[in-house]
């Protein structure tokens, strides 16, 4: 990148070999680690499309296909024409997945002359993942699938990347639902059978897993009616507006509201009890991202130690709740008692934390956070304090949460905990609103972008830092409360390191600092890959969510650290302030796309010396 | 909202009085505890109520070699600090690659016979593919999540590290298994203890603290010797006046993940000599505590990180014994990490510049 000179008019499209041969070997890596990690293998078992694709051979065919998506972009700088996109973007995608199959196939060569003398050390490297990758049929087919099927995905990413957004986003809406209803199969069947059409909803899927192939067709045209119906809306809606009609906007709240609530009431009568069970899970851990999206997304405060309230939380009302033997203190209190005691336990928490670290540089409070919630992990298995947290063995029994004349128990009776669950997330996403707008939440907002700014205009910036780690705090426990009662125990395992990490992905993938796309974060990676030590629907996920995780924080650090449901304003803001930079180039230095050459010209080759 | 008591009427005037206070508090409350055990634990050495004084030095010992550990792993955090400004989270991962690498090559030259009968040899090419592995993994980290980052705030990268480490983890997991391997015990007269100075000292003990100490000199030589060390410091200092001065601030920088690469696969060995035990979890409590001790010596300051290094493994070796014992905690040798932690709670509380003070990039200074 640093040695191409950006010519000042448009370019000739030509194919950008060095573009493809990257994204081309580290699509073929991705390809190979899925294989090598046993993902492919392990996803195999699962039919999208009864007896022609199955989750792992999707999995594999996916990569290419976002790689050849990427391959196709093109660097789109200020001020410089860059040639339309057109079929070279095409047929850089397509060299990108012959780069990518090459690799592919080399593994696979590999993988059947010395594959078994690599299984001392590569443990997934099995004869199973052979037989997957050949068909059973020899290496010949299994060369040919293996190179030709990145090829044609990585073409096929590349022309939805150069077809009309219309079309592409079409491709995208089928694939998404091909995969979600193949997948969700026992959620989409329940659903349809509480609503009297289960046999409509057999008849989508074979016998034996997987979508028929009337039944892929039939939610592919599906998709494609939704996903044209909802851009002709859009554009409606912002025919509308750009008009001035902006509609009755109270009414429209009204109505959104609404249609929340009866969701929220009649959805749980829908859905089975795992999929409730799940649901309970996403909630719960949806109340603690947006915890940590107040201290990250508002305060700009990286908070590893989250995990430490959460326990807080669950430890201190299964102690006051559980009738329990081997402690020292059960005073067998109600649900409602102990919560308000668990929530204040947690501001003294977050107080005693917190007030050291809040003076230290942001990634030293990230260490000492995360040094405080490994002491208190430590703390909780010694036996200095098991006569009161029970050790290792944790604290059983807890009792269900009374409510009224009945109790709500969430092994009994799924549903009714997560009506419950669901008025604390309302609760809860009232006060995150109500805070996040408030002078509190300027503040906080204030204290993120520039901390000495922010205390040059009068804000207490070390109270209120303080005072965003203790909400933050509350959240925190508040879950661990209900988690608590859920799980009916509180055992040091739910309480790991790696909890706090999973709720940062969480609030990271969502977008931080916005309440929707942190619960909708919550969903899918809670709900879809599963907890820290909750399953999610797809339970061939379990073993592998830590990696993809990972490797989720990663690469959205490096392409999108605003989050896939990035907070209106601030791309509002970010796209006002580049047309304002537009503004000033144009008058002020005129023709535009010359100077951005030159100033690209002088950029790269101070590049270059370096 | 009941937090809001949190804040008392006076703060919201000047400065923030209480906080200061609390920290006051905190302090004092700290130095009465760790003194009260300490001298606790003396009066009850002089009456001969606890551990002898040849456990005591034992424990020194063992702490000893396993801070010069420590110290091989904080020197990657260490220079990547000074260097980038960023806390690389996935060094851990970094010293975890090699010795798993290093312990299926072991086990390949065990299953030879090599490893028997000449075991210099075999530990010569384990320690080379430790060092390779670490090397390659910390040059591909840096190419591939933190060079598009560069110039980003702080707490992208940090977090960005976060994931690889966890990626790094759960990969090595995915690839070899979850079980802890065993790498072959060294022959007799590597583990035999030995007289030096009149203390018995056990040889791979020995061979890991002289490992350690001799990498470092190596290091300090190239640093302050060599002319690509002075373009590391150069780079250090300020990465645009580098680049202007005519240094490859891309291929320095690469440097610094090597030379960290490098000493985490030292750092790897060391972990084999001692524990022998592998699985992909042994990077992430090290890599922290590694993270502390370059902390405790001054982040950016390479003796300061064999130091802290040194300092912390002998302060969470002796710690349960001299200081959480006498205070009359129960099962305290449960609680090194606690003492570990502590270590890093307490530096950053009272003296966060550490020990030896912080040698950072001026962009860090301000």
């Amino acid at each position: 990148m640093s040695t191409t000179v950006a010519p000042p008019a448009a370019p000739a499209a030509e194919v950008d070999l060095g573009e493809a041969r990257k994204v081309g070997l580290n699509t073929g890596v991705g390809m190979i680690i899925v294989c090598a990690v046993g993902m492919a293998l392990t996803f195999n078992n699962r039919a999208i499309i009864a007896e022609y694709l199955s989750m792992g051979w999707l999995t594999l065919g996916l990569l290419p296909l976002v790689g050849g998506w990427l391959a196709a972009r093109r660097e789109q700088l200020e001020g410089v024409e860059t040639a339309p996109p057109g079929p070279t973007d095409v047929a850089t995608a397509t060299l990108a997945g012959a780069f990518a199959g090459g690799l592919f196939g080399l593994f696979l060569i590999i993988l059947s002359t010395v594959g078994d003398s690599l299984r001392d050390v590569f443990v997934q490297l099995s004869p199973q993942l052979l037989d997957m990758l050949t068909f059973e049929r020899g290496l010949g087919v299994g060369l040919a699938v293996a190179i030709l099927l990145p090829v044609a995905m990585a073409a096929l990413g590349g022309a939805v990347r150069v077809a009309p957004p219309r079309v592409g986003r079409a491709v995208l809406q089928v694939i998404v639902w091909v995969f979600g209803f193949g997948v969700l199969e026992s959620v989409v069947v329940s659903i349809f059978e509480s609503v009297g059409l289960g046999a409509f909803a057999e008849s989508l899927y074979a016998q034996r897993g997987g979508l028929t192939i009337v039944g892929t067709l039939i939610v592919a045209a599906a998709a494609i009616a939704v996903s044209t119906l909802t851009v002709t809306m859009k554009r409606r809606t912002a025919d509308r507006q750009a008009r001035g009609d902006f509609g009755n906007i109270k009414a429209q709240r009204v109505r959104t509201y609404g249609l929340l609530l009866a969701a929220a009431i009649v959805l749980p009568m829908l859905f089975d009890r795992s999929v409730n069970d799940m649901l309970i899970n996403v909630v719960i851990f949806g109340i603690m991202a947006m915890g940590l999206n107040i201290v990250i997304g508002l305060t700009g405060m990286l908070d590893l130690g989250y995990v430490a309230f959460f326990a807080v939380g669950a430890y201190t009302t299964a102690v006051l709740t559980a009738p329990a033997t081997n402690l020292a203190f059960s005073p067998e209190l109600s649900f409602w008692l102990a919560l308000p005691v668990a929530v204040l336990l947690a501001v003294v928490a977050g107080v005693i934390i917190g007030t050291p670290v809040i003076r230290l540089r942001g990634d030293y409070l990230a260490i000492v956070t995360l040094g405080f919630a490994a002491i208190a992990q430590v703390l909780v298995l010694s036996d200095w304090f098991a006569p009161v947290l029970g050790g290792p063995q944790g604290v059983r029994d807890v009792p269900p949460v009374p409510l009224g004349f009945t109790e709500v128990s969430a092994t009994v009776d799924p549903r009714g905990f997560l009506w419950l669950s669901l008025a604390f997330l309302a609760l809860m996403i009232y006060v995150a609103w109500r805070l996040q707008h408030s002078r509190l939440g300027r503040a906080w907002q204030a204290i993120r972008e520039d901390e000495t700014v922010a205390e040059a205009m009068g804000i207490n910036v070390g109270a209120m830092k303080l005072l965003s780690f203790c909400v933050g705090a509350v959240f925190a426990a508040l879950a661990g409360g209900l988690f608590a009662a859920k799980v009916s125990s509180a055992f040091p395992t739910s309480f790991e390191l790696l909890v706090s990490v999973l709720v940062l992905v969480v609030v990271i993938v969502g977008g931080t600092g916005y309440v929707p796309g942190v619960l909708l974060g919550s969903l899918v990676l809670v709900g879809v890959l599963g907890g820290p030590t909750t399953q999610g629907l797809l339970a061939e996920f379990a073993q592998y969510k830590l990696l993809i995780y990972g490797a989720l924080l990663v690469v959205m650090m490096l392409a999108k650290p605003e989050g896939l449901l990035p907070k209106p304003e601030k791309s509002r803001e970010i796209a006002r302030e580049e047309m304002d930079q537009d503004a000033w180039f144009d008058k002020n230095v005129g023709g535009s796309s010359d100077v951005a050459a030159e100033r690209g010209a002088a950029g790269s080759d101070t590049e270059e010396q370096a | 909202m009941s937090t809001t008591a949190a804040a008392p009427p006076g703060a919201k005037s000047g400065a923030t009085t209480w906080i200061d206070t609390f920290l006051r508090v905190f302090r004092i409350a700290a130095i009465l505890i760790i003194a009260f055990g300490l001298i606790r634990f003396t009066i009850d050495f002089i009456a001969g109520d606890t551990i002898s004084g040849s456990q005591l030095l034992d424990l020194i010992v063992a702490g000893l070699a396993q801070g010069a550990m420590y110290g091989l792993i904080a020197l990657g955090y260490s220079m990547v600090y000074g260097v980038l400004g960023f806390i690389n989270f996935a060094h851990g991962e970094v010293f975890m690659a090699g010795a798993v690498t290093g312990f299926v090559v072991a086990d390949a030259t065990f299953r030879s016979g090599l490893w028997e009968s000449a075991f210099l040899a075999a530990l010569f090419l384990v320690l080379l593919a430790a060092v390779g592995t670490s090397t390659i993994t910390a040059v591909l980290l840096e190419r591939i999540a933190y060079r598009p980052l560069r110039g980003a705030p702080r707490l992208i990268p940090l977090i960005t590290s976060i994931g690889a480490s966890f990626f790094l983890q759960n990969l090595v997991l995915g690839l070899v298994g979850p079980a802890s391997r065993s790498y072959p015990s060294a022959p007799d007269w590597m583990t035999d203890q030995r007289d030096v100075f009149g203390l018995a000292l056990s040889g791979s003990r020995i061979t890991v603290i002289v490992l350690a100490l001799v990498s470092m000199y190596v290091l300090k030589r190239f640093v302050e010797g060599t002319k690509t060390g002075r373009a590391m410091r150069a780079v250090a200092e300020d990465k645009e006046i580098a680049a202007l001065m005519g240094i490859d601030v891309d291929k320095t920088i690469r440097l610094v993940f090597i030379v960290g690469g490098i000493m985490a696969g030292i750092a790897a060995i060391a972990w084999a000599l001692l524990f022998r035990q592998v699985s992909y979890f042994v990077g992430f409590i090290p890599g922290i505590k590694a993270f502390t001790a370059a902390v405790v010596g001054g982040i950016g300051n390479l003796g300061g990180a064999m130091v802290g290094g040194l300092f912390l493994g002998t302060v969470e070796s002796v710690g349960p014994a001299t200081i959480l014992d006498p205070l009359g905690i129960p099962a305290a040798s449960q609680l090194r990490n606690l003492v570990a932690f502590g270590v890093l709670v307490l530096v950053l509380l009272f003296k966060p510049a550490g020990l030896f003070g912080e040698l950072l990039g001026s962009e860090d200074r301000a």
